[in-house]
């Protein structure tokens, strides 16, 4: 993976993801829903591979499938009836489209999280969180810490204790019960020792001496600053397009979806703009650098 | 100028009548390595602390501590925070965060620098000490000995003008121990940096330490040029934990300063050693009888994960002691993992013939759940009779009404121990028994060792500590890549080996053949 | 890795047509709100071009003396925008029937629901609509609570109209006597349901009751929302699309039933003959079938007190639809209300 767009500073990768998520959740327009999913599938191919994209495949299609028929069995409202189920309700052609673009759309959401996991590291969502309040980013750094810390310490205790007969799957029922107890207390007692040290090392190193600030490994470039821009831009024009009614989409009673002609082209090219802004960069990186190789 | 100045000091712990530092007056001097020594329990730790006011223990302290001249006490926490730089001796517990830059930055982050300001503090440090690899790794991906070199660093991060590190490499492998003091040695040299250290292995610490200190039982005893300091603390219990070189230097009454390094000792040696004295034969005497046996085993974590163990075949007898050596991810702990049956192997035979096999766990804490070292004992419903008998072999009378976590960490590697010989084992599996111990509480543990062998039980050890393994074991292998590429009795196996091999050896080589043991090599120059 | 990419941009492209195909460009119905008479009560050429071309839906409301009315036009019927003058003389007469006449004779060119709120309640649960000559045009929808509205689509070139309140229909002889509330139960059933009114039938659980397929029998049955006329404002925007303009959804029609069959029964077999939408849920709780829409127009459509509701011979029941047992000659009204019942003449709240 060498995705230019994963590289941005937290904040404009956040805004960038904010904006693609709530649009594509907020507007159920089939347009925008498809430039969407075809985005957010393109993006997971750049960074996760096509091979990984494919397997994905195997769950969301059966997915988008069993979504649109759930619905339809579901909900039976809509003006074109295909058939009717035993209960004496009607199967509706809207059903089956709402459940086709609600699948779609909770596809999209799906494959962007995707990609927001794979490009908002940890450290990101720290470095952005630790802006609001860098309590809140320490907390957050020694939990991740932690957590997994008990997680091995508990497992290399029952390890201990099951040399001596008292491990957590050794004995009867009751007794495997009071084992694990045991184990339990052991790591209790492990932690709070070892977290005595913690809190020498914390003070130590001047923790609560003096107000805290966070560190950052990102730095924030007229680059983040014109991704978010775009973004803000993107979405400005997008719900522009919806708010005027220009992009329009309702499934219920009757499906009626609007969005041909000048204004709402222009929404949804805003929307591709935003949508396909990861490729757009590793585009235009993958151009440099062919120019550059020429060069040489 | 002094760093710090420490005048008449004593302190005493609530509740305890016997002060835990006694008048203690010394002058640390800037930019030296001070080395502070003693045996456990002597006072090393609750010394450093008083250092730092953050850290001081609770309790009745006189006397004064200056820093640069100035009152410790008056100076603010931020100050100290960023003028004083502690390291504590387990690596692990002292890590706060979980990547490795934001372990760095949490010093400067807590007193509040700036984004400019941090990010050149840290920059700096992660180029000095090499860090560019594991900048943005996890610190859970960390090995030890890079978990300390962070803790270091991170420590330095704030530009202090001392560090003070306690007992740094006590949970250290050798390799890494000698790697992180090589770091220290290097800022210190580099930067001028004064250093005040404690430690229990002496071997590598003490020939670039510039001044020593020795406390015994809270009293400073001895201060000064550690070559010549050493030779004032002959017949304090703190000397078994010295170099190789210096005990059998002060054992045939050298004369002058003491050899602290490899050089310096072989030219004493040269000098005294008249004759090409010849040690004794090592007598090889194994039980026949197979206690258990591992056979062509292959073992990997994960499917897709190296393997860890190729084709490794070993056997022990009955009623030895058994050393498994070698380096960090060699495979010995997954070796005493396949003998307990924790591990199974994916390729190749574990047999065990029916004998009990039991582990010992490295950290000793992590057996215990009782109030009282008897409670401790008794939780495994022992006979009367076993219950007192291991109370008596593992010399536990003294402490059984105490809290486990109160008791030494010597008392309570034996408790755990003793927990562990209540189930009867047949096959004792000791994984890395001495780690943290000084020189006394090896001795000792050696000697229980001896006694567990003299009831029959046969001893599996999987261990750093060269010294320690040709004391005591009757049989010696080194590990390597998964395989056994060397398996004697420990006289030929260390005598045989160039760098793998105890002090003396190395001290003594081309000089008194088949020496291994300090005891030894004294023994023949006393000829 | 190329031609995958291929692959599925050209993948991606092929939805994007079929979906394209799929696509109609229609328009959704607005409302456009409420538009005053002024004192001349003409309405401009433009007001209405605009509705046309916007497909929306205007309340034009007006008064004659302590009488309001209104006006449901929809724009998408507007076919050749003109001035015109839609004001009205209402006077109620002293035979209780009411009198309309418009004061402009021009043809509309259209044909828009009138409602007229009378200043009081009026005792009737249906009314007919006829002309000067006392022709009956069609029949108007009674709603309201405190206040009657009468609703009903005017005919093309009448231009007075009076409306007269419907005959009491006789309430059928009941068949089966046994099956009287007495009112000896005075506690609620395993159902919920509180005790029946003395001399109303009692509920009869669906499985239960044995339909007899050999008696055939009828009934009347009819399905209006007139009252969402009067409160346009409330109702979701995208429900217009199916509103009917005059508020019947089902013309009042005679059906043949089986004995044994209920409510829900007729009601969801003459949905299924005359391709009305119908969406109903059985409920356990009340052992019955409940309605939450029909026509497309659901429960909570016009604000959160609407939904359907239906009345036998001139009752709301006080149970599921699934547990009225219909005897022969009864009529039965489905109907939406806005106000839980209160503009339908079956309260809920009392």
């Amino acid at each position: 993976m060498n995705d230019a767009f994963s590289q941005l500073h937290p904040a404009a990768s956040f805004a960038f993801f904010v904006a693609v998520i709530t649009l594509t959740m907020l507007y159920m327009h089939p347009v925008l829903l498809i430039i969407s999913l075809a985005a957010a599938a393109g993006y997971v191919c750049i960074l996760k591979g096509a091979r990984h994209f494919g397997k994905t495949l195997i769950y969301l299609v059966p997915f988008l499938i069993f979504m649109s028929v759930l619905n339809a069995l579901f909900n039976h409202a809509g003006v074109t009836p295909l058939f009717y189920l035993s209960n004496g309700n009607a199967v509706t052609k809207e059903a089956l489209t709402f459940g086709f673009y609600a699948s779609v759309m909770l596809s999209a959401v799906i494959l962007w999280f995707e990609c927001f996991n794979v490009v908002m590291t940890s450290d990101k969502l720290l470095c952005l969180f630790g802006r609001l309040s860098p309590s809140v980013s320490l907390l957050l750094s020694m939990a991740l810490r932690f957590v997994p810390k008990f997680g091995r310490k508990i497992r290399s205790i029952d390890a201990a204790r099951a040399q001596i007969g008292q491990g957590s799957a050794q004995g009867g029922f009751i007794r495997r019960v009071k084992n694990s107890m045991k184990v339990l207390s052991v790591t209790l007692t492990w932690a709070l020792e070892s977290s005595l040290t913690a809190a020498n090392s914390m003070k130590s190193r001047g923790y609560g001496a003096a107000r805290r600030t966070s560190f950052s490994l990102y730095r924030f470039t007229v680059r983040d600053a014109v991704t978010m821009v775009l973004c803000a831009f993107a979405v400005g024009v997008t719900a522009a397009c919806v708010v005027s009614g220009g992009i329009y989409a309702r499934y219920y009673p009757s499906v009626i979806i609007s969005g041909f002609g000048g204004i709402p082209a222009l929404g949804m090219a805003a929307f591709a703009l935003l949508c396909f802004l990861p490729q757009l960069f590793d585009a235009k990186e993958a151009l440099v650098w062919r120019r550059l190789r020429s060069a040489i | 100028m002094a760093a710090f100045e420490i005048r008449d000091l004593s302190f005493t712990y609530p509740n305890e009548n016997k002060p835990a530092l006694d008048n203690i007056t010394m002058s640390i001097p800037e930019g030296r390595i001070t080395l502070i020594c003693g045996a456990s329990g002597s006072g090393k730790s609750t010394l450093l602390r008083r250092l730092k006011t953050c850290l001081a223990d609770h309790g009745k302290a006189e006397g004064d501590v200056l820093f640069f001249g100035k009152a410790l006490d008056d100076i603010g926490q931020a100050e100290q925070a960023r003028r004083i730089g502690f390291v504590f001796q387990h690596p692990d517990d002292q890590i706060v965060t979980d990547k490795v830059f934001h372990e760095l930055a949490f010093g400067p982050e807590s007193l509040g620098w700036d984004q400019a300001r941090m990010r050149l503090a840290v920059a700096e440090m992660a180029s000095y000490f090499g860090l560019d690899e594991l900048f943005e790794k996890n610190v859970a991906e960390l090995s030890g000995g890079q978990k300390q070199l962070i803790n270091l660093a991170s420590a330095a991060v704030l530009r202090p003008d001392v560090l003070i590190l306690d007992e740094p490499t006590s949970q250290l492998d050798p390799i890494a121990a000698a790697d992180f003091l090589g770091t220290l040695r290097k800022m210190s040299e580099d930067l001028g940096l004064t250093v005040i250290l404690t430690e229990h292995r002496l071997e590598e610490a003490l020939p670039m330490a510039d001044m020593l200190a020795v406390l015994d039982e809270g009293r400073l005893i001895a201060f000064g040029e550690p070559k010549k300091t050493v030779m004032q603390v002959k017949n304090s219990a703190v000397f078994e934990s010295m170099p190789a070189a210096v005990q059998i230097f002060a054992a045939v009454d050298g004369e002058g300063d003491a050899p602290l390094t490899v050089s310096d000792a072989r030219a004493f040696i040269a000098l005294r050693a008249r004759t090409s004295v010849k040690g004794e034969q090592p007598s090889v005497e194994t039980c026949p009888e197979t206690a258990a046996e591992l056979k062509n085993c292959w073992f990997r974590y994960e499917k897709n994960a190296p393997d860890i163990l190729r084709g490794l075949s070993l056997t022990l007898h009955k009623g030895e002691i058994f050393a498994l050596l070698g380096g960090n991810g060699s495979g010995k702990s997954t070796t005493a993992g396949l003998l307990s049956g924790r591990l199974k192997p994916y390729r190749g035979k574990v047999k065990t013939n029916g004998l009990r096999v039991a582990a010992l766990p490295q950290d000793p804490r992590e057996l215990f759940v009782k109030d009282t070292v008897l409670d401790e004992l008794k939780e495994l419903n022992p006979e009367e009779a076993s219950l007192s008998h291991v109370t008596e072999l593992l010399e536990l009378e003294g402490v059984l009404s105490r809290h486990p976590f109160d008791i030494s960490g010597g008392e309570q590697q034996r408790l755990a121990l003793g927990k562990v010989l209540l189930t009867a084992p047949d096959v004792l599996l000791l994984d890395e028994p001495t780690k943290g111990m000084d020189g006394e509480f090896k001795r000792r543990f050696g000697e229980l060792l001896s006694r567990l062998k003299a009831e029959g039980k046969t001893i599996f050890l999987v261990s750093h500590d060269i010294e320690f393994c040709a004391q005591c074991a009757d049989c010696c292998a080194l590990l390597f890549r998964g395989e056994i590429v060397c398996r004697s009795a420990p006289r030929k196996f260390f005598s045989g080996n160039f760098f793998y091999t105890t002090a003396a050896a190395r001290l003594s080589r081309g000089m008194i053949e088949n020496a291994v043991l300090t005891g030894e090599v004294i023994e023949c120059l006393k000829q | 890795m190329k031609k995958r990419s291929i692959a599925l941009i050209l993948l991606v492209l092929m939805i994007c047509s079929l979906l394209a195909g799929c696509m109609k460009n229609a328009e959704a119905v607005n409302f456009a709100g409420d538009i005053d008479l002024g004192e001349d009560g003409v309405i401009t050429k433009e007001v209405f071009s605009q509705l046309r071309d916007n497909g929306e839906i205007a309340s034009i409301c007006g008064n004659s003396g302590e009488i309001s009315y209104k006006w449901t036009v929809p724009g998408t019927e507007v076919t050749n925008p003109q001035d015109l003058c839609m004001a009205l003389t209402i006077t109620e007469k002293t035979d209780g029937s009411i009198e309309i006449t418009l004061k402009s004779d021009k043809s509309f060119g259209f044909l828009p629901t009138l409602s007229v709120t009378l200043k009081d309640k009026w005792d009737a649960l249906s009314a007919s609509v006829y002309d000067a000559d006392g022709k009956k045009l069609c029949a108007a929808s009674v709603t309201g609570g405190d206040k009657t509205t009468l609703s009903f689509k005017i005919s093309a070139d009448v231009f007075s109209y009076i409306i007269r309140a419907d005959e009491a229909e006789p309430t059928p002889e009941p068949s089966n006597s046994a099956n009287l509330s007495d009112g000896s139960r005075t506690e609620k059933d395993k159902y919920g349901t509180d005790p029946v009114p003395v001399g109303k039938p009692e509920p009869v659980e669906p499985d239960k009751s044995n339909v007899d397929t050999s008696k055939k029998l009828h009934c009347t049955i009819s399905i209006d929302c007139a009252t969402i006329l009067n409160n346009l404002a409330d109702l979701d925007p995208a429900k217009l699309d199916v509103l009917p303009t005059d508020g019947v959804i089902l013309n009042a029609v005679t059906v043949e039933f089986s004995e044994g069959e209920s409510v829900f029964d007729v009601l969801q077999r003459v949905c299924r003959e005359n391709n009305i939408h119908i969406e109903a849920t059985f409920t356990p709780g009340y052992n019955s079938a409940y309605v939450e829409g029909i026509h497309n127009l659901y429960e909570f459509d016009c604000g959160e007190l609407s939904g359907w509701m239906y009345s036998v011979n001139g009752w709301f029941p006080n149970y599921g639809c699934s547990r009225y047992a219909l005897q022969d000659g009864d009529v039965i009204r489905w109907r939406y209300t806005c106000d839980l019942g209160a503009d339908v003449g079956g309260s809920m709240v009392a």
